[in-house]
This record gives structure tokens, sequence and C-alpha cells, in this order.
């Protein structure tokens, strides 16, 4: 069935973005895990559920993940909005191999939870003139999604090398891809796949923005390839 | 009135949402059956028929709660439907069910907006159940 439903999101992409357009957005966005742990205190409070001591674990449980999300969705916003303020951090040599290295062990903890095992690929140094701060937030947004939107007992490659002068990160995973007809809209703000087995997974839907646009910042790119079931691959070009 | 031996699908792609919905209609003496996606929900419609069907909006598609009103509808159209969303003019979307006209395309009974607080979503449940 087609409604010709549209919303804030379709028109901001149609029409670009406005201030208005993505506080409205994110507003919106908050509202759904407000609504979640304010209903679950509730809860909480009349003794909603009796005697099941498991019933407010889960609860619980519930919240404090809603609650990292909101948390990370507003460290997300003002992320966004310094790039688009066009405030640059300061640039140092920096080398994305190494940097890498520390973000995966980062994410150790994340990925044995799920039994993922991460590998990284380098021929050696990758040097660039780069904000650490904004090259971080590539790599822990890429490998974070490959931790994500994985299967259990996957595995997540990052390889990091240079070529004619840039860097190039790939990150792959061997998770549950993207389909075709989604591929457009996985770089917009606040957009993420619905699907049966994204149901469960949490996110902001910025992530992927954010890393479109400070590898625009660095005159780069990203693109993506991907097979539904059979996992995906981000490349991201830094020009140096 | 008695709630006991009616059962409410439940149809949110918030895990929270029904998670908290669920006890709290189980708890006024509902039988609640959860689905999180208008392909759930039609799967389970062939094995059951609900006495009323609560459903979100947006679910895979931005239109699926459109699409799951209308089915079942067609599948019976005495089962008392609430759309439920937090896609509203704040997002630039307007639409209602107030109006027999609104009602007659958006083939729910009645439209609450997200938050919805659990005692106005039990209100129109038994209005919708006499």
């Amino acid at each position: 069935m087609t409604t010709g439903l549209t919303t804030q999101q379709d028109r901001t992409r149609q029409n670009g973005q406005t201030p208005f357009g993505i506080l409205a957005v994110a507003a919106h966005e908050l509202k759904a895990p407000l609504s979640a742990v304010q209903v679950y205190l509730e809860l909480m409070k009349t003794r909603a559920a009796g005697d099941d001591i498991a019933a407010y674990d889960h609860i619980l449980g519930r919240s404090l993940i809603r609650l990292e999300t909101m948390r990370q969705l507003i460290l997300d916003i003002i992320e966004l909005a310094r790039i688009e303020a066009g405030r640059r951090p300061d640039f140092k040599r920096v080398d994305v191999a190494m940097l890498a290295a520390k973000v995966i062990s980062d994410f150790g903890d994340i990925a044995r939870a799920d039994d993922i095992h991460i590998e990284l690929k380098t021929s050696g140094h990758a040097y660039i003139n780069a904000s650490i701060p904004e090259i971080e937030i590539i790599l822990n947004n890429l490998v974070s999604n490959a931790i994500k939107y994985n299967k259990s007992s996957g595995k997540v490659t990052v390889s990091v090398r240079t070529m004619n002068g840039s860097v190039i990160i790939e990150v792959t995973d061997t998770g549950i891809g993207i389909a075709a007809e989604d591929m457009d809209q996985i770089f917009t703000e606040f957009s993420r796949i619905k699907n049966d087995k994204t149901v469960a997974i949490e996110g902001t839907g910025l992530g992927l923005a954010i890393v479109r646009k400070i590898t625009q910042v660095y005159n780069g790119s990203i693109t993506v390839r991907s097979e539904p079931g059979n996992g995906s691959t981000f490349t991201v070009v830094l020009c140096c | 009135m008695t709630n006991d031996n009616k059962t409410i699908l439940l149809v949110d792609d918030d895990i929270d949402f029904i998670t908290a919905q669920k006890l709290q209609l189980e708890r006024a003496g509902f039988k609640v059956i959860m689905a999180e996606s208008q392909k759930k929900a039609e799967e389970t419609l062939m094995t059951m028929r609900p006495d009323l069907a609560i459903v979100d909006l947006m679910l895979e598609y931005k239109d699926s709660g459109f699409a799951l009103c209308h089915h079942i509808k067609k599948k019976d159209p005495t089962i008392p439907v609430i759309l439920v969303t937090g896609v509203t003019s704040d997002t630039g979307l307007e639409f209602d069910a107030a109006t027999q006209e609104e009602r007659s395309w958006v083939k729910a009974n009645a439209m609450l907006i997200k938050p919805v607080r659990f005692e106005q979503l039990l209100w129109e449940i038994e209005q919708l159940l006499q």
C-alpha cells in the first residue's frame, strides 16, 4: 500500500537540512527512549510486576540501555553541530594504523561478549595530518557498527593502508548486510534500517552521517559494498 | 467490566513500549500477544482472532501500520484497531482518526500519540470493547 506519507526527514532530504528540521527530528528521536525510561520507572514505583525480581532486573537493564542511547544521541548531535559550524580541532601528524589498533583494543570486551573476532591488517604506518578525535570517531563508528550488525561468532576486519598519498580505512564485517534499496538512506541523519534483524539493535541513526561529514572535511569519501546475509565493507578514503 | 478472556494483539517494534504495555495490560486482566513487525503480526493473525489490536504506525516501513490496519479490517472489520504513533506534526506529519472520513482511510477506530498514558489507552480499549 502506498500512502504518500512523508516526514520531516524526507523533507529535509529534499529541501536541504534546516536547523529547525534537525532540531525537530532530534527532539522526536529523544522522545521514545525518554518515554520508555519514564514508563519503566512508573512501573517500578507502582510495583507493577509484583514480586517478580527478574522483571524488575529486566526493566532496570533496559532503562540503562535507553539512557545510554540518549546520552550517545546528545553527543552525536553536538559532534554534528560542531562539524556543520566549521569548528575544527588542531591537526597533528597521526598514524591511522596505530589509532585503529587502539580503537580495536577499546572494543575488545564488547566484541568478546558476542564472540566476535576483530583483526587488524596494516602495511606499516599510515600517516595523515588530521585531528585525532575526528579519526577516532570514524574508526569508532565503523567498528561499533561492524560489531552491532554482525552475527554471533562473526568476524570484523579493519584494514588501514596508504595509496597515492591518501589513507584508506576499510572495515569489513560478516553481519546481516544491507539491502540495495536501503543503501541510499544509511548516511542520512536519523535514518535507521528497520527490519526484524535490526529491531533489537540500539543506535542513534547519526553515526554514519557523522562519518560521511568528517570524510568530506578531509576531501575524502565513504563507500559501502554489501550483500544481505553476507556482511558489509565500508571504505573511507582520507586525503592527506 | 471484566477484561478476562479478552485478547489484545500489540504490535510495535519498540521492545520497551510493548514490554511496558504488556505488563500493564496483563495487570488489567487482558491476555496480550506481542508482535514486533507487520510480518509477524500478519502471521499471528493467521492462527488467532484478537478482540482488539494496538498497532504502531512505523514498523518495517514507515507506513506498515496503515497497511496492517487495512489487513486486519479486511480480515475482520469487527476487530477494533487503535493506531499508535510518535510521528506527528513535530516531524512534519499530520493526520488523525478523529472523524469518520479520516477513519475511513486510516482504517483505525482510534489514534493515540506517543507517549501514551496507560490510563488513556485503557479508556480507549474499554470504549472500543463495549
